[in-house]
């Protein structure tokens, strides 16, 4: 026994067709569902960057003078290896510096023309053992007299207050896209089991003409897998929408900490893949195990 | 072609729906099953084509025991009974032709079967000049016709009739009677049918089972309601 495809097509592009109210209904579900996961992606996404940016628990930077000797710059490097209070510093060049500057004015040509690498200073990022702000601070004092150190400058308590608030941001993300997912995959298995229920004298009439189970759940299934693909679209949209705006707003503000929010394209790509998938997959198999109750023998 | 062997089935909260009960039926017998509400006639058609499993003893059609067959198999099985309600069980928002064309499209039947087979079938039921019409568009017998088409159409070799006549009136009923005498003299298809109706039984005088409190009380050829 073939399965004919022009037979499944029809009863598909039917099955939507004769109830419209409840595939707009499912189609809706779907989307709304999934913006929730998808918006919850998003943020999680923009706390791991916003992460990324800030995990290396940098606490302070001691700015070299350009005109330090090398002596001077070894001293401190000396002070910073045998103080037991300080985890590990890293030595930035000045051409590191230059790079860095070089992003941040990306889009400000005229600032980096007069600039040179030279005209930046090198400095010592530090990493305390103990990250209280007191204790930062008096060790960062510490090192303000030596040789050839132009200045010290503190994290400052707001970067980690703030990165304590991302990493229960991003649980709660997590928690909250976990939910809403589930959340979605029930609303959908009750929307196709009202559709069927609506129809379970046409189940009924295939299973006693000798249908197979996986003839009779192949359209419901191809059903829910294009109603969630639809849905799926419109919260892909939606999701599209949130990051522009979410990046207009990042990018119109001089603050440049929350940029991670306005995801790159990759990014955008891969939870709209997420996303899709996660359409079809809810609408095939909520369909398919819906319609599993009607086909008892 | 049908054999119970001491069949019981019984249901949760309800008395005995059948009780040891023992029937052999021919190939290209015509069955009336009779007796009251309740005496087990719907449960005797139910275990034919594995709607019901029996608590105990054995169910065979076609020389294979229905209880052992495998899952994947009973639509095969199915695919030779076919089935007539009393309510007909059409599917409203289909045509005629839609109907009989629905029980071959999901069994996979090639279309160029479909398209000569649902046609001839509606012309034997005398259906052929309404073909695109819908059901609540048709009388009670016509509707009737049109379910004994849908269970024909793929030519089985049992029909199976519950109370096939029980919301027609006696002129209709008759002219459904004549469809299913056609149906089993014409190919040779068992049929087996429940009924109250003791004019049609006490008419075409076929071999009856009566059936009281899920036991067989009688078993007669060519034989009468009571």
């Amino acid at each position: 026994m073939a399965v004919r495809v022009d037979y499944i097509v029809k009863e598909t592009a039917l099955n939507i067709i004769r109830n419209p109210s409840l595939s707009i209904a499912t189609v809706l579900t779907v989307a709304v569902s999934l913006s929730l996961l998808g918006a919850a992606l998003v943020i999680q996404q923009g706390v791991s960057g916003l992460n990324t940016r800030f995990k290396d628990d940098v606490e302070f930077i001691i700015w070299i003078n350009n005109d330090a000797s090398d002596d001077q710059i070894s001293s401190v490097e000396r002070a910073l290896a045998e103080s037991p209070v300080v985890k590990s510093a890293v030595f930035i060049t000045r051409e590191q510096t230059f790079a860095e500057f070089e992003e941040y004015f990306a889009e400000s040509p005229e600032v980096l023309a007069a600039v040179t690498p030279e005209d930046l200073p090198t400095s010592f990022r530090v990493v305390p053992v103990n990250p209280d702000l007191s204790v930062v601070e008096q060790l960062g004092r510490q090192f303000t007299p030596l040789p050839g150190v132009r200045q010290v400058d503190f994290a400052g308590d707001y970067i980690r207050r703030l990165n304590q608030f991302s990493s229960a941001a991003s649980i709660t993300m997590t928690v909250a896209a976990l939910a809403s997912g589930l959340a979605s995959s029930l609303l959908m298995y009750n929307t196709i089991r009202t559709a069927l229920f609506a129809r379970r004298r046409e189940v009924e009439v295939m299973r006693l003409v000798g249908a197979t189970n996986w003839f009779i759940r192949i359209p419901f299934m191809l059903e829910g897998l294009l109603q969630g693909l639809v849905g799926a679209i419109f919260s892909a949209g939606a999701v599209l929408a949130l990051n522009r705006v979410v990046g207009g707003a990042v990018k119109g503000a001089d603050f440049r900490l929350f940029d991670s929010f306005a995801l790159e394209s990759g990014q955008l790509w891969v939870i709209t893949g997420i996303l899709l998938a996660a359409g079809a997959l809810i609408g095939a198999v909520g369909s398919g195990v819906a319609v599993t109750r009607y086909l008892e023998a | 072609m049908i054999k119970l062997e001491n069949v019981t089935k019984e249901y949760k909260g309800s008395p005995i729906a059948l009780k040891d009960a023992t029937a052999e039926i021919n190939k290209g017998e015509f069955v009336f099953l009779v007796g009251p509400s309740g005496s087990g006639k719907s449960t005797f058609l139910r275990l034919l084509n594995k709607q019901e499993v029996p608590d105990s003893g054995r169910v065979l059609v076609n020389g294979k025991d229905v209880g052992d067959l495998h899952p994947w198999k009973v639509p095969l099985l199915r695919r030779q009974i076919g089935c007539v309600f009393q309510d007909f069980k059409l599917l409203p928002s289909r045509t005629v032709r839609e109907n009989v064309s629905f029980a071959l499209e999901v069994i996979g039947k090639p279309k160029h079967i479909i398209e000569t087979q649902v046609p001839a079938i509606c012309e034997l039921v005398g259906l052929g000049d309404k073909m695109e019409k819908y059901p609540n568009q048709l009388s009670g017998g016509e509707q009737q016709r049109v379910s004994i088409a849908r269970a024909f159409v793929n030519r089985p070799v049992i029909l199976l009739a519950d109370e096939p006549t029980g919301n027609l009136d006696p002129q209709t009923a008759n002219g459904i009677m004549w469809l299913l005498d056609r149906i089993n003299r014409s190919a040779n298809t068992t049929v087996v049918m429940a009924t109250h109706d003791r004019g049609i039984v006490d008419t075409m005088r076929r071999r009856v089972i009566e059936l009281s409190h899920g036991s067989i009380v009688r078993d007669q050829s060519r034989g009468v309601y009571d």
